[in-house]
């Protein structure tokens, strides 16, 4: 295929724009942003890109600056006719129309169609998969606007003509590497494997996986029966142990407890007989000790008695002596009683003398003392009144004394004393004016002085001398003067009143009455004190005479008395002071007497209530004696009959004694019985043989409970047992070991028919890779043509791999030995080498196109240095004498100019 | 002179879980109900006084009801006395079949004469004295005839003979029955040492638990089954018979074998090589099958290396054989492999490279893998991966003239 013509409208940048072609290099220079690369655009647009897409790949295409949709038209050899295409994007409204020089006009789909097939394309794409499919569309022939370092074949399979590329390889190979036998082989084996495996291994739902879950669950299922089978012989096992236990316990267990029990039980009967047995030995010898007691009880009793007796015997006699001594003793006393009553007469006489005697002088006494008495009285009376009168004069001074209260009087001086203090001041103040000489008159405040004499200037002062002169002197502070002046006035005033409230003129008068005052008060207290408190009234007074009068009235009286008293007459006692010591001296020693006598009487008194008493005490005992020896008597009676009646009942002590000895020997003959017996019984516990024989009614309860569980249990496991034996167990297991054992045959071939694909297939990929190896061969030898003057040993080159997966790979660089990925080559070599494959596949394309495709370089190789250069430039001459069509696109258009059989220049102002 | 028929190992109700079709386990299993039929037929034929079985009447506890009443009911078709004792299938134990309520109940209606001795004690008959030896547990470790030496033979009358009944394995022959994976047969350790015993009073040893006939030593015999319940092992061995014998006390038995089988149970060992080989086969089978449907079992041991097309045949052959034979048990190995033509029609296909070179390197590998002398696990499987992947290639690739499924 080659281009011939290009025209292009409204078209990004351009308004409109041709270019003619060349057959071989047709070079386009043009500064930056001329518009180089929109006509490469277009030119693809048109050629790939449906014409009534839409959307941005088509606003994309419009002109800013011009009106109109874009129109691009394209003149081209294919196919051996020469074409006209013609498309206008204007969206949904486009239209395309191509026709052949020997083939009508096509328009719309139809156009496209033949579009496609004569670029030997798919489809013509449009909007939707432009963005997907368009950028690879001849990606393999034209070096678009900055992808000159890019790796062509990093891009995905689809992104070029792959299948076309490996076709024509085969063909210059003259053999193929792979029929469509063999295609669809793989074809098959691929479905068959992904059918079977993923990635990750087997594939849900394929068969395999459903071989391999048969697998499972028949192994699975297997092993529960397994397990039921297992459990169904437990069962039976567990059957039979509970039989063995069943029987153990009827036979063994329960049968020893019979027997235990029986033993216990004769054992218990033995215990109670002897139990018994020893119950009436016990009591048997309890009544032969009780007898013995007995009998001891009244040999004791016998002696008892017989003591008795004799004591009392022997107490009567002695309570009979004593009887006798106790008379005696009485009469001894009866005789001092009567002595001592006559003394006792003798002394109350003489008592009762006494007693008169002084009755008499006590009265005298008394008469003495209430004269005294009297004669005191008065006296003091008398004193009293005279007090009284002394009295009066006082307090009449008193009353003429003037008073003045206290607190008034020190006021009085403190205004004196102030008004002194003020007239010191005044004094001070003031100037005193002596007249020295005058010889004439001189008044001072209208008074005459004479001469010598001074006067004090407290205040203004007018002196008058004669008649024609008159000074007057304002003292010195006269205000000052003036108001002590006032003050000393008031001062004095004030005390002045105070002491006319009294009527007093002076302080010292005052203080004269005050003192006065106080005098007379200390002697009104004087008088007082020595009164007699009681009597401060006249009324007191009174009373105190009246009684004094009564007192006398008294003493008369009492003389009159004592005259009468008999006694006097012996005594002739006259009332005087001498004899008033004698009368004391005489009523003590009376006193003294009296008293004697009557203690002595008292003496006697209780001397004779001693006897009376002793008396009366021995009569008593006397008394007791009496009856004591009576009722001894008929003790001693009482006695010997009892013992009579003892001896009859039961005999002489002797026989007693015998009896005694034979109950003793019997006692003990039985004791020794009844302790063999305890002995016998101490080794048997009834508490614990009746314990045992519980327990072991426990024990057997806990059996018959064991046997009745398992019973139960018995019951249960039996219908378990019958349970699973109804499904026949034993069946289903061969069953299912047979079915697991065929799963698993089942599975194993599956799986190596799978197994056996899936190496077919690898077997497969890998001799197509094998094959594809050999292919890939030319083109990297083509590369490695072009590159020539780059590589410099024998062995460099390129090494380009071919894959069913990835396609063409790996292209790397073998240079001296080693190896050099493309993305590592430098930006110029890059560029090189995408020169080279684009000319290489180009060279292998070519011949399904007519020997010719146009290849399409824009500014592929501004990484490339000047020396470089010359490699491109040299490559492309060569491709160019092969038959390709190369069109360059460049802002350095000069570095090309030597190799171009046409240059255009596009001018930026177009 | 006392005659008895010995048999033993029924295993009525074996459930025959491998047959996959019910309708054909039912054949077998329902076989050795019949069998009964036979042997009570045998029973009278041979009028013998009683029939004594050596254990495994039943196969196991859990006998469905319906198939013990059938053989209960063949069972008293019997008109002599039928002496059992439990042996490891059908033990003594509690939960065992022998008390179980239907057995009990529909014995008693239906084999009166059906005796199960479980205890330990010499049974006395009119004319002889049977010493049983019953398996009473189900785990009964110990030798089951051990309690025979301390039996008090003054007790027991010296004019009759006496019959041991035991079941078990004897020391000294130790069966390696290869199809023996059964459950109840693991671990079982109830040998009996027939050297223990007094042989001087004992006349006959009835054994059972070995399921093909078998004189051990003079008098003492393993019936075998009455019905085959497997696959033999050689020809020699006979599965399908019981003993008649006549005894007498401190004599020679003599015995007499019945055949009592029904079914027929057939193993053979084949190679194949060639189509002709397959030929042949079909005619073997034909020896043993006949015409016959329904009526056989079949084991085939194959060592075979068969074409492609070779094994198709042999699928349709061995297809029609199934369904002829109750079950058709497939052993060994079918190999199939392409032969030399059809390899060819692989390796030498120019316009399908892919093809060619895969079938090439396959056929190379399994060469590379027989030459090697003693081929480990893994590189058998290898084998077998690569010839099924030379067998699929030559399915997958097959042109449209030539239809291989």
């Amino acid at each position: 295929m080659k281009l011939i013509n290009c025209h292009i409208e409204n078209f990004k940048r351009h308004r409109e724009v041709n270019i003619d072609f060349a057959e071989g290099i047709t070079l386009i220079g043009g500064m930056n942003e001329s518009g180089k690369s929109s006509i490469v655009d277009g030119m693809h647009k048109v050629l790939f890109l449906k014409y009534n897409s839409t959307g941005h790949i088509v606003e994309s295409l419009r002109s800013k600056i011009y009106p109109g949709h874009p129109y691009i038209k394209m003149i081209f050899e294919a196919k051996g006719e020469k074409w006209t295409l013609g498309k206008r994007f204007s969206g949904q409204s486009g239209s395309v129309m191509i026709q052949g020089s020997n083939t009508p006009t096509y328009t719309g789909p139809a156009a496209e169609e033949l579009l496609a097939k004569l670029l030997c394309v798919d489809e013509i794409v449009g909007s939707r998969q432009a963005s997907r499919i368009l950028p690879n569309r001849w990606a393999h022939l034209w070096v678009r606007q900055g992808l000159a370092s890019e790796n062509l074949f990093d891009r995905p399979q689809d992104a070029y003509e792959l299948k076309d590329i490996i076709k024509e390889l085969q063909k210059v190979s003259n053999s193929s590497f792979q029929s469509e036998n063999d295609l669809q082989v793989k074809e098959k084996l691929d479905a068959l494997v992904s059918e079977t495996f993923t990635t990750k291994g087997t594939r849900k739902n394929s068969n395999l996986w459903e071989k391999e879950i048969a697998l499972l669950k028949a192994k699975e299922y297997h092993e529960q029966i397994k397990s039921e089978v297992k459990g169904f012989e437990d069962i039976g096992e567990e059957l039979e142990k509970i039989e063995k236990d069943l029987k153990e316990i009827e036979e063994e267990k329960l049968a020893n407890i019979k027997i235990t029990r029986e033993k216990l039980l004769l054992n218990l009967e033995k215990i109670n007989t002897n139990s018994n047995e020893l119950k009436l030995i016990v009591e048997k010898s309890k009544l032969l000790k009780k007898q013995n007691l007995d009998l001891e009880e009244i040999l004791i009793k016998f002696d008892k008695i017989n003591k008795e007796i004799i004591e009392k015997e022997i107490a009567h006699k002695n309570s009979q002596e004593r009887l006798v001594s106790l008379t005696t003793k009485i009469m001894t006393i009866k005789i001092e009683n009567d002595t001592l009553k006559k003394i006792t007469h003798r002394e109350t006489h003489e008592l009762t003398r006494l007693e008169e005697k002084g009755r008499y002088l006590r009265d005298l006494e008394e008469v003495s003392r209430t004269r005294e008495e009297y004669t005191a009285i008065k006296k003091k009376l008398l004193d009293h009144k005279k007090k009284l009168d002394d009295l009066e004069i006082l307090l009449l001074k008193k009353d003429k004394i003037p008073k003045i209260a206290q607190n008034k009087l020190e006021l009085a001086k403190n205004y004196n004393k102030k008004a002194k203090q003020i007239e010191i001041r005044i004094d001070a103040m003031s100037s005193i004016l002596t007249v020295t000489k005058t010889d004439k008159n001189i008044y001072i405040n209208n008074s005459l002085m004479k001469q010598g004499e001074a006067k004090r200037l407290s205040s203004d002062i007018k002196i008058r001398v004669g008649e024609g002169v008159e000074i007057n002197i304002t003292p010195g502070e006269e205000v000052e003067l003036e108001k002590l002046n006032i003050e000393y006035t008031d001062c004095k005033e004030k005390e002045t009143a105070i002491l006319n409230e009294v009527k007093l003129e002076s302080i010292d008068e005052a203080e004269e009455a005050s003192k006065q005052l106080s005098e007379v008060n200390q002697a009104i207290d004087i008088i007082k004190s020595g009164m007699d408190p009681k009597i401060e009234t006249k009324e007191d007074l009174i009373r105190s005479e009246q009684d004094l009068i009564s007192l006398k009235s008294r003493l008369i009286f009492l003389e009159g008395e004592l005259e009468k008293d008999s006694t006097a007459k012996d005594y002739h006692y006259e009332i005087n002071s001498e004899q008033n010591n004698q009368l004391n001296i005489e009523l003590k020693d009376c006193r003294v007497k009296y008293k004697e006598a009557s203690d002595s009487i008292k003496e006697l008194k209780s001397h004779t209530e001693r006897l009376a008493n002793k008396s009366s005490k021995l009569r008593e005992e006397m008394h007791l004696q009496e009856i004591r020896s009576k009722v001894l008597d008929s003790e001693i009676k009482e006695k010997k009959e009892q013992l009579t009646l003892i001896i009859k009942q039961h005999g002489k002590k002797e026989h007693i004694n015998a009896i005694k000895e034979k109950v003793k020997s019997k006692y003990c003959e039985i004791k020794g019985k009844e302790n063999d017996l305890i002995s016998c019984l101490k080794n048997e516990d009834v508490n614990k043989t009746q314990e045992k024989i519980d327990s072991l009614y426990l024990e057997e309860q806990k059996l018959s409970r064991q046997i009745k569980e398992l019973i139960e249990k018995r019951g249960s496991l039996s219908e378990r047992s019958k349970a699973i034996s109804n499904k026949d167990i034993y069946a289903l297991l061969e069953e299912a070991k047979i079915i697991y054992k065929k799963r698993e045959q089942e599975e194993k071939n599956q799986r190596v028919l799978s197994l056996a694909h899936k190496k077919l297939l690898n077997m497969m990929n890998q001799a197509q890779l094998d094959f594809s190896k050999k292919y890939t061969a030319p083109l990297s030898n083509a590369i490695n043509y072009y590159m020539k003057p780059l590589l410099k040993e024998f062995h460099d080159g390129c090494r380009l791999e071919y894959s069913p997966e990835f396609g063409l790979s790996n292209l790397n660089l073998y240079r001296q030995g080693s190896e050099i990925l493309f993305k590592d080559l430098s930006g110029g070599t890059k560029e090189q080498l995408n020169c080279a494959i684009r000319l290489s596949i180009a060279d292998v394309l070519q011949r399904a196109h007519d020997g010719s495709l146009p290849l399409i370089f824009d500014d592929a190789f501004s990484n490339t240095d000047n020396i470089r250069i010359e490699l491109i430039l040299s490559m492309l001459t060569d491709a160019s004498k092969r038959g390709l069509q190369i069109i360059i696109l460049s802002c350095n258009p000069h570095l090309f100019n030597s190799i171009a059989d046409k240059s255009i220049n596009l001018d930026p102002n177009n | 002179m006392a005659r008895f028929l010995h048999t033993a190992d029924w295993q009525i109700g074996k459930p025959f879980g491998n047959i996959s079709d019910h309708k054909k386990r039912f054949r077998l299993q329902n076989e050795r109900v019949r069998a009964i039929s036979r042997i009570a037929n045998a029973a009278i034929d041979y009028k013998v006084d009683a029939v004594l079985i050596a254990g495994d009447l039943f196969d196991s506890s859990t006998v469905p009801s319906e198939i013990i009443m059938e053989a209960l009911e063949n069972i008293g078709k019997i008109e002599v006395p039928v002496i059992v004792i439990p042996g490891n299938h059908d033990h003594g134990g509690a939960g065992g079949i022998w008390f179980r309520d239907d057995f009990l109940k529909e014995s008693e209606r239906r084999a009166p004469l059906l005796k199960i001795i479980q205890d330990r004690k010499p049974y006395i008959l009119e004319n002889a004295t049977i010493i049983p030896c019953p398996l009473q547990r189900k785990q009964d470790t110990s030798d089951p005839t051990a309690w025979i030496q301390s039996i008090k033979w003054k007790e027991i009358p010296n004019n009759y003979p006496r019959i041991v009944l035991a079941h078990g394995s004897v020391i000294d022959f130790r069966p390696t029955d290869y199809e023996n994976k059964n459950s109840n047969y693991n671990n079982r350790v109830n040998k009996i040492d027939l050297d223990k015993l007094p042989m001087s009073e004992i006349d006959y040893i009835a054994l059972g638990d070995w399921h093909n006939l078998k004189e051990i030593r003079e008098n003492i015999w393993y019936s075998g089954t009455p019905e085959a319940d497997r696959f033999s092992l050689n020809s020699n061995e006979r599965r399908s018979q019981v003993i008649v014998f006549e005894v007498e006390r401190r004599a020679t038995t003599k015995t007499t074998i019945v055949e009592t089988g029904g079914i027929k149970w057939h193993n053979i060992r084949f190679q194949i090589r060639t189509t002709e080989d397959i030929d042949l086969l079909e005619n073997r089978l034909e020896e043993y099958v006949g015409g016959k449907v329904g009526k056989d079992l079949l084991r085939i041991e194959f060592d075979a290396n068969v074409s492609l097309v070779d094994f198709e045949k042999l699928e349709k052959i061995l297809e029609r054989l199934k369904t002829q034979t109750i079950h058709l048990r497939i052993k060994g190995k079918i190999n199939k492999r392409p032969n030399k033509k059809e390899l060819k029609d692989l390796t030498e296909r120019i316009e399908d490279p892919l093809i060619s070179s895969i079938a090439l390197e396959l056929n190379k590998t399994i060469q590379d893998i027989e030459t090697i002398d003693n081929i480990e696990n893994d590189m058998e499987d290898e084998l077998q991966v690569t010839e099924l992947a030379l067998c699929e290639l030559y399915r997958l690739s097959a042109k449209s003239e030539f239809i291989y499924k």
